[in-house]
């Protein structure tokens, strides 16, 4: 992980972005598998609806 | 007779085996320079979809004929991730097969161009994905961190804020002291209205009265609620802390326009998408109306919504999700423009919730945040709420 010290972030030093990514510790967890009920379960991870009130869509 | 001809003449002129013998010597220090690889051909794209907190993450890995030349980008859209998979299986990987993977900028063109329509959240995304792991490969040639690729470092470290939230001012303020106490200077503190879905922070249990069972939302309750915050905040915690504050679009332009002149008091560090993008007009009203410090962009897929914004000098933050945006060769000419208009830099994380370090280092560092967050991920705890933003003082790549 990148390191955060007294607030302030500090970059990697290895080449490239300097990470590799665990296959096998990935493929345990397909999209769905791991997310919480509700509104984005059924939307398939897409973001809910929020409504004034009087039942008006707003942007959020 | 022009300088060519008396060159040619002149070389014409030399032993033969001595300019062999310079040429070789120069070949063979080119060579040592580029530890003797040739352009690496792009071989395979494949795409690693997973969710491990609960966030559907997107990570394209671009594979080349070298031996174990590969690297890593981000191409996460959690709202239509499984969109983001095909789009790169399905038309970006046939193209990339056989492509010289050190021609980034040249495959971005192509890439951004290949589907005529452009600039959309889902094509970006899958273009990003290609773009960070051909930055991360030629990162990996060099045997540099891609920040040194962009320049090299402009500051030692990059500095970042906490998200302090509670269901009250109170809750909030104590979250906030947490971060301080670690080190922070920066807190973007949110605050939760009772009975309704608030941005970054609880809503409590009883909901206000609707026409409707949806989760609901009234902006003038949620003025009034985050203006009381920004009071409390001043006079419980110390005068130097950065308070930053996200209002996620939700409220009227008028009432962006209203608030923003209330929160000038408060000396906010920046007041975050107090517009939506259909109504970035008004931020030349904004910008009259009173000097607190606006950052926009997390929604952003066009620089024909983000140029505008720079070239008029309308807000002082330039805030895109780096693969909303394409990656990090779109960024990077982006935060270049922000330098030249005196704008600065402070992009948001890829996860809204447990990716945690996201971003931000792609300004101190090059990218690599990005896709950390994302691979790493993994490792991190669910509601990790701390960010990486903040800010370059001083605008332009690494900062």
């Amino acid at each position: 992980m990148p390191e955060i010290k007294d607030g302030y972030l500090y970059a990697t030093e290895k080449p490239g972005w300097g990470i590799e990514i665990d296959t096998k510790a990935a493929a345990k967890y397909p999209f769905g598998s791991n997310e919480r009920g509700g509104e984005r379960g059924k939307l398939n991870g897409g973001w809910g609806e929020i409504r004034k009130a009087d039942g008006q869509i707003i942007k959020q | 007779m022009n300088r060519r001809k008396l060159m040619q003449m002149a070389m014409g002129a030399l032993p033969a085996t001595m300019l062999t013998q310079r040429h070789l010597a120069a070949q063979t220090q080119a060579d040592r320079a580029v530890r003797g690889l040739s352009s690496p051909i792009i071989k395979d794209v494949q795409v690693i979809a997973t969710a491990p907190a609960g966030l559907r993450l997107v990570v394209v890995k671009v594979v080349t004929d070298q031996d174990g030349l590969y690297g890593y980008g981000c191409g996460t859209y959690t709202q239509r991730a499984d969109l983001v998979v095909a789009a790169v299986e399905r038309y970006l990987k046939p193209f990339l097969i056989g492509q010289k993977a050190d021609r980034i900028d040249d495959l971005w063109q192509a890439m951004y161009n290949s589907s005529y329509w452009r600039n959309g959240p889902v094509l970006n995304n899958g273009i990003s994905g290609v773009d960070q792991a051909l930055w991360d490969i030629k990162g990996r040639m060099a045997g540099m961190p891609v920040y040194q690729l962009l320049g090299g470092k402009v500051r030692e470290a990059a500095d970042c804020y906490g998200h302090a939230s509670g269901a009250d001012a109170a809750e909030c303020v104590a979250n906030a002291k947490k971060y301080i106490a670690e080190g922070f200077r920066h807190v973007r503190v949110q605050v939760g209205v009772p009975g309704m879905a608030g941005y970054g922070s609880g809503r409590g249990e009883a909901r206000v009265k609707s026409l409707h069972n949806k989760p609901v939302f009234e902006p003038a309750a949620y003025i009034r609620r985050a203006l009381n915050l920004f009071e409390v905040c001043r006079k419980e915690l110390p005068e130097e802390i950065e308070l930053l504050h996200d209002v996620h679009e939700r409220i009227t332009p008028t009432q962006a326009l209203q608030f923003s002149k209330d929160c000038e008091k408060f000396r906010l560090f920046f007041l975050e998408d107090p517009l939506s993008p259909e109504d970035i007009a008004w931020f030349r009203l904004i910008r009259q109306a009173c000097t607190t410090p606006i950052a926009m962009g997390e929604l952003f897929n066009s620089p024909h919504e983000w140029s505008p914004l720079i070239a008029e000098r309308l807000i002082d933050y330039i805030r895109v999700h780096v693969s909303q945006a394409g990656g990090l060769t779109p960024c990077r000419k982006m935060a270049i423009m922000g330098e030249h208009f005196g704008r600065r830099v402070a992009h948001r994380s890829c996860g809204e919730r447990g990716a945690g370090p996201g971003e931000l280092q792609l300004w101190r560092a090059g990218i690599f945040a990005v896709q950390r967050a994302r691979s790493r991920g993994i490792q991190r705890r669910a509601g990790d709420q701390r960010r990486l933003p903040v800010c370059n003082r001083e605008a332009g790549l690494g900062h």
